[in-house]
């Protein structure tokens, strides 16, 4: 069993409207697989088929070598869920609520795999507080805590950073990591090709429904060469620099005009929208463009972590 | 709100009962179970919006958990507010000569009708869009007793007004409890009250699960 999760042709539509064309794609047992796409490229379907949420319409759907739609009761044995939300019960504190997880996962010690799960994501201070007084990156910290409860062994990540400021982002980032190097198979999917790039042992491009690219960076990198235009500079120059129906189209600008937005144009990103990156300096290619903020965000957690563990 | 009832109107209205507490007193426990329901519709809805749902979905547990969790603190939190209330009541001046029997038959009543508006609360925050609308179901369960003979007979309404308290559930329950708790025989009205708990219970479960596969399917 090399495979950790093996989609077939899957297939599924709403009211009519097709979500998923026949998606296929396989991830190793202990990579990180990033799942990349725009809004409503079919991203979150197909986490919630490979979660026993939905049942897919056709194709086939393995998850830790159990077919997902006709066994889900075994594959929710395997897995573990992080929606788009912070799913988090606010009338408990952050103890209880890795405590309830614990208990409904019948754990023989939830109290103590509460407090090791408290410890490790450093929510200790913040335990018997309610969520409703944690900052966003703590919200989602305690999130992916109550996945962890269990130590499934697969994980679905759907959109961990969407909404996250740059140094919550970070955070998650450095989680995710520390995860995998535990021998965790991860599966996420984000808006931002940053993200993949940073975490991805492989990446799969999702767009209307099919996967119109995959393998490791290195190959993506190798099928689509840098494209030939590229614009950077403060919000108002880039609108000023983009062709015209580009600029008309106006949707990938996405900052608010103080931070420096990046933007790929020309052939390729017609071929594949996928690269808009809201706020950092990136492309499909790997080249890092100076970024101060996310330079000083990183001189920041830096600083803090060595205060925090010494 | 009984408080209000017994001091203020008390005085005005005529039951034909010496003892207006021992009137009010069905009615009050009906309206205190509508308005307590519409925390589970909030609750319900909070936990849909905030993917909680899919949480507990894609855990090895039953579908079914997350429905009758919350049902069942319903059913608990509002025996406990009842309690309180009768608490209050026998404080001011509430007596009953019932025995066991009638009692154990009012609490029964009560916990069906606790679990009958659970299961419409259910409904409603599964499928609210708003959490305004989630509990805003909860104002016509509320208004209910005002029409029935919870607070005055209803000889004193008009034909219309008084066609629709007699038949509708919260009258036949009310009569009911009343006739449990005073030792009077209690007719039909038990089976009529009992008829509505139970047919709204099985109609509001079957939509409330409805309503639950249907946002589990989206």
């Amino acid at each position: 069993m090399e495979k950790a999760i093996e989609v077939k042709g899957l297939q599924k539509a709403f009211k009519g409207k097709e979500v998923l064309k026949g998606v296929d794609l396989e991830v190793k047992r202990g990579e990180i697989f990033a799942l990349l796409g725009a809004n409503g490229a079919g991203k979150t379907t197909m986490v919630r088929i490979l979660a026993t949420l939905l049942k897919p319409d056709g194709g086939n759907a393995f998850v830790n070598g159990v077919e997902v739609a006709s066994q889900p009761e075994k594959v929710r044995h395997a897995i573990s869920l992080t929606g788009q939300f912070a799913a988090v019960d606010e009338v408990l504190t952050g103890r209880e609520n890795l405590i309830m997880i614990a208990k409904l996962r019948h754990l023989e010690q939830p109290r103590q795999a509460a407090d090791d799960l408290l410890k490790r994501f450093g929510l200790t201070d913040a335990a018997d507080r309610k969520p409703s007084t944690y900052s966003g990156g703590m919200r989602r910290r305690l999130d992916i805590a109550l996945s962890l409860v269990g130590k499934p062994k697969i994980i679905f990540l759907d959109e961990p950073t969407t909404g996250l400021d740059p140094e919550a982002r970070i955070e998650v980032w450095k989680i995710v990591k520390e995860l995998a190097d535990g021998g965790t198979t991860i599966f996420l999917t984000t808006q931002y090709l940053e993200e993949a790039e940073q975490l991805a042992d492989r990446i799969a491009i999702l767009h209307e429904g099919r996967i119109i690219a995959g393998g490791t960076l290195a190959e993506l990198k190798k099928r689509f060469p840098p494209s030939e235009g590229r614009v950077c500079g403060k919000t108002a120059d880039v609108r000023g620099n983009l062709p015209r129906h580009h600029r008309q189209k106006g949707g990938h600008l996405n900052g608010n005009g103080k931070k420096p937005l990046f933007q790929r144009y020309g052939r390729h990103a017609r071929t594949f929208h996928a690269p808009y990156f809201p706020q950092r300096g990136h492309d499909l290619h790997g080249l890092r463009h100076a970024d101060r903020d996310d330079a000083a965000v990183r001189v920041r957690l830096r600083r803090r972590d060595r205060d925090r563990y010494g | 709100m009984m408080l209000l009832f017994v001091y203020v109107f008390g005085g005005a209205i005529e039951t034909g009962t010496d003892n207006y507490v021992n009137y009010l007193l069905p009615g009050i426990l009906l309206m205190a179970i509508a308005s307590g329901v519409a925390y589970v519709a909030y609750r319900l809805f909070l936990d849909k919006q905030r993917g909680i749902i899919e949480r507990f979905n894609s855990m090895p547990i039953a579908r079914s958990t997350m429905l009758w969790g919350h049902v069942l603190t319903s059913v608990v939190s509002n025996v406990i507010s009842i309690a309180v209330i009768i608490l209050v009541a026998l404080a001011m001046g509430f007596r009953s000569s019932a025995g066991i029997l009638p009692w154990l038959a009012v609490a029964g009543i009560l916990v069906l009708f606790t679990l009958a508006l659970t299961w419409i609360a259910a409904i409603a925050g599964l499928s609210a869009k708003t959490v305004e609308g989630a509990s805003a179901f909860s104002y016509p369960l509320i208004f209910l007793p005002f029409i029935s003979s919870a607070f005055v007979p209803t000889e004193s309404m008009p034909a219309v007004v008084r066609a629709f308290a007699e038949n509708q559930p919260v009258t036949s329950i009310v009569e009911t409890i009343r006739a449990l708790l005073s030792n009077q025989p209690v007719g039909n009205d038990i089976w009529v009250a009992l008829a509505w708990c139970l047919g709204i219970l099985i109609v509001a479960y079957a939509f409330a699960v409805r309503a639950y596969n249907r946002h589990s399917a989206q």
